[in-house]
């Protein structure tokens, strides 16, 4: 076996101390990096780059694709703990996880997401490994027309992603529709809607967006309601998952890592659309969609799932072809480049030391990361028990600090601030904030590729359905509106 | 008369305090403004100079990022900073001169003193392995018979890529082909790859690899010169078309006091021939190219008139 044989020389690389240290310095920077909302992956990578100069290359990336990785096991600590999500990733564990916290099953709800990050990870990685060269084919085959229908697809799931209402689910979809016109027009070179305001050229900052929306609005919900009020009612129950949430979430931990590695592999797909496609498609194939939103552990298995596994398929493009499909991987592409190397199609041929060992080295970060964060659960836990009254003057402060870390910028606090105000009212008004967000995520790619499509097709709408694959993905989409149309198996409680 | 002396005596203390003060610039470190987030090809590059320049400058280089709005938040912090050399700003073509062509914004380069160029982008065209055309010339050949069907990406409108295409286009007698804009270099080159499009412009670097792979091939590099790590391929001037050099260069506030200017663009002089610099530059494909405060602001003038010609010629001057 070619691959098994590549594989020993990746874990002696991967397993050298010096390189062992560094992977998992990587990883716990990684993870707490995750936690603190608003500082990013890519901000801290870009820190540490420098620092990096004097390592060889094989260590540089290894740390630093462990920080990368990390970042996707701790975003999910603040999600489940206080409702921020620190990345876009991580907004669909705030349903449920938030949820379970309250219910006093925090414990179970980061256990999951541990092990989810963990197995899809994993899975994730051995896809890499087996399918990298093919994948990247595959990946290259998405034209604007094929973005478009998967996009399409996308905003179709708007109406699984919300609980109550579907009317104000797609008023909310819309209304992310519009926040993502903001900017300037890659098509046209112009301007939209920004009103001079230098800030709002490009765009609406999405971070700042889901730490307004969703902790600064919870904070200011639960300060209405009543302050003093215990926010964690019940008793803490468990620190890990029981044998019932395993049974419940095992098809959803490999759905999860199924779709979100093929998502991951797509540049611009990314992590985001994994977690919220991942959400849709559980609420869709389960036998108590009603159960969604209200601390289902499925709820929080499967994104994390998929979050994880679209990290480890978005190296697919990096390392296969040397085209970065987001920021973080363009980072690292610089990494690569500042130590003298380049990814490429020619890669696993010129240095098959520095790809296999960095393969290697992610199976041993993804242990490293489990081994971390299992211990680290109880202490999380335990914040929990700091008095609300307390405890969310703490939760501001670090969404503040965390949005000014976003660029060295008071615009985005100015941004957070006014989309807590918003998501206090959307809350009280019965809107959810999750088909928003997805929309202002998808927004830009959705339009930007449609209209590249009709360039590409001197204009003829044809080119989305003679593409086989851009057919498909509408087909499925057209299913699906239809079925929901017709079956109603949406619970409607409003 | 007293007051006369006072006065006389206040001049001449604050006389000396500011001459002292010149005498020993710089006295605390110096920061880079980079108007884009950390990461990107000139943060590399600035980071790289910063990494050599304390021996050069009498004092540490600290590259701090300020992005947003497409650079104007950085390069509008820079223009209201103190004007004591202290603060200074990475500009480049597109940020100081393109930019307050096509948009709203409340500074041009004249808001600037020139410290000298850094760099410059090697930006090339490049198309698809297997298409009919085998060159540059070939490749205009084609066009003009084939009106309409060359699909060609950049990495956005109103890029300074767009800018040279249509040039290269305006100077063959006007190719017809259709623009598809993309989010950037990266996606641009990966549809290119897919056979999406049939030609891309842009940055030479992230090209490397696929073209190693070939599967797509250079045609033209749109620089003055022929660069480096492409030797074998032509730059645009070789054949009849104008070429751009899309220099980086480094700024300081409007009112900052020459000899201060002159301090820092003699510093960056000897920085970039330093050797730790050059080494560490070459491994990005990056070479340093120095030029000094009088003979780049000439340059930069002739470049701003073109770049006013070509947007106005394509509608997309500022309303």
């Amino acid at each position: 076996m070619d691959v098994l044989q590549h594989l020993i020389v990746g874990f002696r690389v991967a397993l050298e101390p010096m390189n062992l240290l560094l992977c998992f310095l990587g990883c716990l920077g990684g993870t707490l990096v995750g936690v603190l909302p608003g500082f990013g992956p890519t901000a801290a990578m870009a820190l540490l780059l420098p620092g990096t100069f004097h390592l060889s290359p094989v260590s540089a990336i290894i740390m630093l694709s462990g920080i990368y990785y990390g970042a996707m096991y701790g975003g999910s600590t603040t999600s489940i703990l206080v409702n921020i999500p620190g990345e876009t990733a991580s907004v669909m564990t705030c349903l449920d996880g938030y949820q379970m916290a309250r219910k006093g099953r925090a414990g179970p709800a980061l256990g999951m997401a541990a092990f989810a990050s963990f197995i899809a990870g994993t899975i994730g990685v051995i896809g890499l490994m087996l399918l990298a060269p093919p994948l990247a084919r595959f990946a290259l085959k998405f034209g604007p027309p094929e973005y478009f229908s998967l996009m399409l697809l996308g905003l179709t799931m708007v109406s699984y992603l919300s609980q109550g209402s579907m009317i104000k689910a797609f008023i909310m979809a819309g209304l992310g529709l519009l926040l993502s016109f903001i900017g300037t027009d890659i098509i046209s070179g112009v301007s939209r809607f920004t009103f001079d305001f230098m800030e709002l050229r490009e765009g609406v900052g999405i971070i700042p967006v889901l730490m307004g929306v969703f902790g600064v609005g919870e904070i200011l919900s639960n300060a209405e309601e009543e302050m003093g009020r215990e926010v964690f009612t019940q008793k803490i129950k468990g620190l890990l998952p029981s044998l019932k949430d395993w049974m419940d979430s095992k098809w959803a931990l490999i759905r999860g890592a199924l779709l979100g590695f093929f998502l991951g592999i797509l540049p611009g797909g990314g992590a985001a659309i994994a977690s919220f496609m991942d959400y849709a498609l559980e609420k869709r194939l389960s036998k108590h969609p009603e159960l969604f939103g209200t601390g289902t552990i499925v709820g929080v298995a499967g994104p994390e799932s998929a979050n994880n596994s679209a990290t480890a398929g978005a190296f697919i493009p990096l390392l296969t072809l040397g085209i970065p499909g987001n920021a973080v991987t363009a980072l690292l592409l610089g990494a690569f480049m500042i130590h003298g190397t380049q990814p490429g199609p020619l890669m696993m041929q010129r240095t098959p030391d520095l790809f296999w060992g960095i393969i290697a080295s992610m199976y041993v970060g993804n242990i490293i990361l489990l081994i971390l964060n299992l211990p680290l659960i109880g202490m999380w836990v335990r914040i929990l028990k700091i008095p609300y009254p307390i405890l969310s003057p703490l939760i501001l402060l670090f969404c503040i600090v965390g949005a000014y870390s976003l660029n060295g910028n008071l615009w985005d606090i100015a941004i957070m601030i006014f989309f807590g105000v918003l998501g206090h009212v959307m809350r009280k008004a019965g809107f959810e904030g999750a088909p928003m967000i997805l929309s202002l995520v998808i927004g830009q790619m959705f339009e930007n590729a449609f209209r590249q499509s009709l360039l590409i097709g001197d204009g003829s709408f044809l080119i989305f359905i003679r593409r086989p694959i851009s057919a498909a993905l509408i087909a499925i989409s057209v299913f699906l509106i239809f079925t929901a149309a017709f079956r109603r198996k949406i619970p409607q409680t409003n | 008369m007293r007051k006369m002396i006072l006065v006389g005596m206040l001049v001449g203390v604050l006389g000396v305090f500011f001459s002292l003060s010149f005498a020993a610039f710089p006295e605390k470190p110096i920061q880079i403004i980079n108007p884009f987030a950390a990461g990107g090809e000139t943060d590399m590059i600035l980071r790289i100079i910063a990494n050599a320049a304390p021996p050069h400058f009498g004092q540490s280089l600290v590259v701090v990022n300020k992005p947003g709005g497409g650079g104007s938040i950085g390069i509008q912090y820079v223009d209201k900073s103190k004007p004591d050399g202290y603060t200074i700003l990475s500009g480049s073509l597109a940020t100081l001169l393109l930019h307050p062509h096509m948009e709203k914004v409340p500074y041009t380069y004249r808001n600037f003193k020139v410290i000298g160029q850094f760099g410059i982008s090697q930006i090339g065209l490049f198309s698809k392995a297997d298409t009919p055309w085998k060159d540059f010339q070939g490749f205009v050949k084609y066009a003009k018979e084939h009106p309409g069907e060359i699909k060609y990406g950049s990495a956005g409108a109103g890029t300074i890529g767009h800018l040279l295409m249509e040039s290269i286009s305006l100077t063959a007698g006007g190719l017809k082909m259709v623009h598809v804009p993309y989010a950037g270099t990266a996606p641009a080159l990966t549809s290119l790859a897919g056979g999406h499009i049939q030609v891309s412009i842009g940055d030479v670097p992230p090209a490397i690899p696929l073209m190693e792979a070939k599967q797509i091939t250079p045609l033209v590099i749109t620089n003055t010169q022929r660069v480096k790590t492409l030797a074998n391929v032509p730059a645009l001037p070789e054949l009849g078309f104008r070429g751009v050099d899309v220099w980086k260069a480094l700024f300081a506030p409007g009112d900052t006091p020459p000899a201060v200017v002159k301090h820092l663009e003699k510093a960056l002089d000897a920085t970039l021939p330093d050797q730790n610099c050059i080494a560490a530059l070459a491994k990005i494909g990056q070479e340093p190219d120095f030029i000094g405060t009088e003979k780049f602001t000439i340059k930069m003038m002739e470049d701003d008139k073109w770049l006013a010609e070509i947007v106005a010629k394509l509608g997309l001057a500022k309303k």
